[in-house]
């Protein structure tokens, strides 16, 4: 008697442990709430399509990798090219990467090294950029190019305020501009630049929208699904993804009319802020909504950076319009890379007045260590101006659950406590 | 919620500045260059550049020279008459300031819109404009201020002797004027030419009259290439600087919204970086600032920069102004590419 | 014979040629004002052509208009050798005297005008029209006054530099003629210098006389620019007209209107307009060159421009 064996091949087998870690998340999203939303399909459907069966979406088109949000993207897309950010969450990729990289790195990189490593995606890139923002990933460029893949730096200045900072940062943009345009072997016209930049801005204006829904004291949207939608716009289509958003933004008018709460009336109100949660790694936001909260607002690199800053473009020129991208890139940034961070406690103070935030959630990796160093200054602000703030760290890893459960219940518990004694 | 009624505020505040400022200018500018032509007198202390040498056209006339005028005395002269009457010009010159503050510069100035032009016509040929760096427009800030002490000084000392030194020559008598480029070229802008003259009679006239003819050239050249050249150099700015701080129109900044993005930096004429730097202070009215409020119009948080008259704001500047303004509202067509 | 006959002759023209005109005194240094009191002006009426002249002793039965920048009119009657008066505020009044005297049936009317300039007003008065701060004055007029039943006007004069302040040698001035309100288009006008040079000017088919102040004969001192010389202006009309005045009775009326100026050396002596724009075109293209060339300094590779502006 024969039987057919076939062994996996690794290739086979990481794909088989991704599409697990992505299934249980999004069954998870779908199942475990209440008042799902059906606009939210679309997107359940693209990761379990991108994720779980790993369809490559963008054929036929130039793919660009980036390794952070710096890279214009505004830019790739008047090149007629696809921005795909790999900023990677599967723990998978995170123990390839274990084995190349450093114990105590940060996970994110681990793992985007990792994926490198064993160079399986649906939707290759043609070519990475690389900025030089933290440490990690400004050495994790040179290990993913000995893998035999083209990466291509991209200087970025570690100060925002100086006036050398930012002429270093419109100079790198206009190389990244050349080197892109010579790879693609098309120029860049004040009109693709143009409706590339509006595009975009139109993209933002979108999440703008959603996220004004969060402000009404009926949340009509969870956080980790806002998260989902974010997380989407690293790989997906531009044009597919406005028209799903907008269906999103029609569907939740009407649930906003309608008074719909996916939490409970006294489920308190979060801000989120620190390492980005990257699908699947979307363990803290779950816990935190599964324990009775609500994330309202973020403060993150994967979420709401990517969107909250517009364009603004004095005159429609080529040389105006390239200067006010990098611009936005750079001195609305609230990255942890940068010396100084008055700017980013001002904006969580902001995010927690405006969204009416009753606490502030920071997560860093283990092994991140600007957002680790952040916590001293960040703590103190909260203090200074009376928000409770609760520091955890975490990584990939999926044993740390049952401590990570614990410790979020009980400062929700405490927010629940201090809303009682007010009233 | 979307609020899709109609209300005045949403309307104002999503207007096109551009557009608006451009036409407010032409009338202005047509006021003043030619309102004489239909009697129109507003007086000899007008906080702007009106110029007197546009004799007949001219609908008011600039303080600056109304001032030079008015100290040339001597200074027995000054208790008395004299001195009474250079007390009224100057209140009446804050009179008028306090109105607009230094929305004259930004709104009104004859010279301003003719600098606004040029920038016009340099954006339509696609021409990249010029900066300054930080260390340099320091260095130019104080040119200003020197121009106006000289203005106001030299007259003085041709009917005085100050210090023990003797009388300056008639022909410094009104010192600012000769260099002005204004007088070169609003009278242009009625056809009339005749300023344009180098005067041999006398050494002081040689010197002054030339300086004025290189400033009416560098006046031309500058505004095309730098957005509001002259506008760091005019000493009408400094004398207006003096009287801003009660005026009633102000630019107020709420910091704590903030992003320090940058954007209104970017589209400031003046290139004034505590418009986007600067998160504590409220009143953002600097020396250079000619409250144009393209900042405003170019900010794209809620109520985070305003122009405010009289305690009431009268334009912020909102997302969904900034969004309309930049043409980022609705999902265009793919272009061709 | 021929002795009497020019005695005569000038005896004639001398009356013919009795011009009177309104001069104005200047202060003197020691007479100065004191302070918080506004100046007074002092004016003498003079009769007789510019190099020979004497002061009328006795104003009695004439009468002087004076017109404010406002366009009111106030009249006095006049009395003594001198006129005085007091004007309120800074800026440009314009005085008309008309002086009328029958002799041998005709009826002389003698009038004349001056425009006077007061620099400090009395500030109680005029404190408001400080404030306002008018621009354009009332230098020139724009209608004949009702009162004068003949007058010769001049209008704006047509310069060609700086804020007008005075008339200078080479500008042209243009005069018309009025009687009883029409515009008479065939009344020459004679112009008078100092120095003895007389001109007739006739006008043209408007109606309208222009007039060049010339270059004075006296040897001039080089950029003394303070110095002023006097220029007459004078038209004569004689009407058919009976009536009675002051008792005695006329059967023609012959009008005579002066206006006395005073005008200075052109300050722009020499001027140079080829040189001031060649100036500012030089200016703008050096500026221009060196921002271009700046420009192609630093860009450091212009052969990469993969930017193509569309």
């Amino acid at each position: 008697m024969h039987t057919e064996h076939t062994i996996e091949t690794s290739a086979e087998r990481q794909n088989r442990h991704k599409a697990m870690e992505a299934i249980a998340v999004l069954n998870s999203l779908k199942e475990d709430f209440k008042s799902p939303i059906r606009s939210m399909g679309y997107f359940y459907d693209l990761f379990e399509k991108v994720y779980c069966h790993h369809q490559p979406l963008h054929e036929g088109k130039a793919k660009i990798g980036t390794m952070c949000i710096q890279i214009p993207s505004e830019i790739i897309y008047a090149l007629d090219a696809v921005p795909i950010r790999l900023c990677n969450g599967f723990y998978t990729d995170d123990e390839i990467g274990g084995d190349l990289l450093p114990q105590k790195s940060c996970p994110l990189v681990k793992a985007t090294v990792g994926w490198f490593a064993s160079d399986n995606f649906s939707d290759k890139p043609d070519i990475t950029f690389s900025p030089t923002t933290c440490d990690q990933k400004t050495k994790a460029g040179a290990i993913i190019e000995s893998f035999g893949h083209t990466v291509i730096d991209v200087g970025f200045p570690r100060t925002k305020e100086s006036e050398e900072s930012r002429h270093y940062w419109r100079e790198s943009v206009k190389s990244f501009a050349v080197k892109l345009s010579k790879f693609q072997g098309k120029k860049l016209t004040r009109s693709n630049l143009e409706s590339a930049i509006k595009k975009v801005g139109y993209a933002q204006s979108l999440y703008h929208k959603l996220t004004e829904f969060r402000k009404n004291k009926a949340v009509p949207i969870l956080g980790v699904d806002m998260f989902l939608v974010t997380n989407a716009f690293f790989f997906d289509k531009i044009d597919e993804w406005i028209s799903a958003v907008e269906k999103l933004v029609s569907e939740l008018e009407q649930r906003a009319n309608d008074g719909v709460n996916v939490a409970g009336k006294a489920s308190p109100r979060i801000v989120y802020t620190g390492s980005p949660p990257i699908f699947p790694n979307y363990k803290i936001p779950l816990i935190i909504e599964q324990s009775d909260a609500i994330i309202v607002a973020d403060e993150t690199c994967s979420s709401n950076r990517m969107f909250n800053d517009m364009v603004a473009v004095d005159e429609w020129n080529l040389y105006d319009m390239i200067d006010s991208v990098s611009d936005k890139y750079l001195k609305a940034c609230t990255c942890p890379i940068f010396t100084q961070n008055d700017d980013r406690i001002r904006r969580i103070i902001q995010l927690v007045r405006s969204y009416s935030g009753d606490g502030v959630i920071y997560q860093a990796f283990a092994g991140c260590q600007v957002y680790e160093m952040e916590q001293r200054s960040v703590l103190a602000a909260m203090e200074r101006e009376g928000i409770p703030i609760l520091y955890i760290e975490s990584d990939y890893s999926p044993s740390q659950h049952g401590q990570l459960t614990t410790r979020v219940e009980a400062f929700i518990e405490s927010l629940k406590n201090r809303k009682r004694m007010k009233k | 919620m979307t609020k899709n009624k109609f209300s005045l505020r949403r309307a104002v505040n999503n207007m096109n500045l551009v557009r608006f400022r451009f036409w407010f200018q032409i009338v202005a500018f047509a006021l003043i260059v030619y309102g004489g032509y239909i009697g129109l007198d507003l007086g000899d202390k007008l906080p702007t550049f009106a110029c007197v040498f546009n004799s007949e056209g001219t609908g008011g006339k600039c303080y600056v020279g109304e001032l030079q005028h008015d100290l040339k005395h001597p200074l027995e002269g000054f208790v008395g008459f004299a001195g009474y009457a250079f007390l009224i010009s100057l209140g009446m010159f804050a009179v008028w300031f306090w109105a607009l503050n230094k929305g004259w510069c930004g709104f009104v100035c004859p010279l301003g819109t003719m600098q606004d032009w040029l920038t016009m016509v340099r954006e339509k040929t696609k021409i990249r404009y010029s900066e300054y760096s930080w260390a340099n427009r320091g260095k130019i800030k104080s040119i200003k201020y020197i121009l106006l002490i000289l203005l106001l000084l030299l007259p003085v000392m041709i009917a005085n002797s100050v210090f023990g030194l003797p009388k300056l020559p008639n022909g410094l008598s009104m010192p600012f004027c000769d260099i002005c480029p204004g007088r070169m070229m609003i009278p242009a802008f009625t056809g009339d030419f005749n300023q344009f003259y180098i005067d041999f009679s006398s050494k002081t006239d040689i010197v002054m009259t030339t300086i004025g003819m290189i400033m009416t050239g560098l006046f031309l050249v500058g505004s095309f290439i730098k957005k509001r050249f002259f506008c760091y150099f005019c000493p009408m700015a400094a004398l207006q600087y003096v009287f801003s701080k009660p005026a009633l129109l102000k630019l107020y900044k709420d910091g704590s919204k903030c992003t320090k993005c940058g954007d209104c930096y970017r589209a400031c004429d003046m290139d004034i970086l505590e418009i986007a730097d600067d998160v504590t202070s409220k009143n953002l009215v600097t020396e250079d600032c000619t409250l144009c409020l393209k900042c405003v119009a170019a900010c794209p948080e809620d109520g985070c920069l305003e122009a405010n008259f009289m305690g009431a704001t009268i334009f912020e500047s909102t997302k969904e102004g900034f969004l309309v303004r930049m043409a980022m509202d609705q999902n265009k067509e793919n272009h061709a590419h | 014979m021929k002795k009497v006959v020019l005695v005569l002759v000038t005896l004639l023209i001398s009356l013919w040629a009795d011009t009177l005109w309104l001069d104005e005194a200047k202060k003197k240094k020691c007479c100065e004002v004191k302070q918080g009191s506004v100046p007074m002006k002092e004016l003498s009426v003079k009769s007789g052509n510019l190099q020979e002249n004497k002061k009328l002793k006795n104003l009695s039965g004439s009468v002087l208009y004076i017109r404010d920048m406002d366009g009111k009119i106030e009249e006095h009657n006049l009395s003594g050798s001198k006129i005085t008066f007091t004007p309120q505020y800074k800026g440009n009044y314009h005085l008309f005297l008309k002086h009328q005297e029958v002799v041998d049936g005709v009826l002389n009317v003698q009038l004349s005008t001056h425009r006077l300039y007061n620099k400090e007003g009395n500030l109680s008065c005029s404190w408001t029209k400080e404030v306002r701060g008018k621009t354009s004055d009332s230098r020139y007029l724009s209608e004949p006054l009702s009162q004068l039943p003949f007058q010769l006007m001049m209008e704006k004069t047509i310069h060609k530099h700086h804020v007008n302040c005075c008339l200078y040698v080479g500008d042209i001035i243009p005069l018309k003629v009025y009687y009883k309100g029409e515009l008479l288009k065939d009344v020459p006008v004679d112009v008078e210098l100092e120095s003895g040079w007389k001109n007739t000017i006739k006008p043209n088919d408007k109606g309208m006389m222009m007039v060049e102040v010339p270059k004075s004969t006296y040897e001039q001192e080089k950029g003394d620019k303070k110095r002023s010389e006097k220029l007459l202006v004078s038209a004569t009309y004689d009407v058919n007209e009976s009536g009675v005045y002051d008792g005695k009775s006329y059967t023609s009326v012959h009008y005579a209107m002066s206006i006395p100026l005073s005008f200075g050396d052109t300050p722009l002596e020499y001027e140079s307009k080829t040189l001031a724009f060649a100036t500012v075109i030089g200016v703008m293209l050096v500026f221009s060159l060196g921002l271009y060339y700046n420009r192609r300094r630093k860009r450091k590779t212009p052969k990469e421009i993969y930017f193509d502006e569309e």
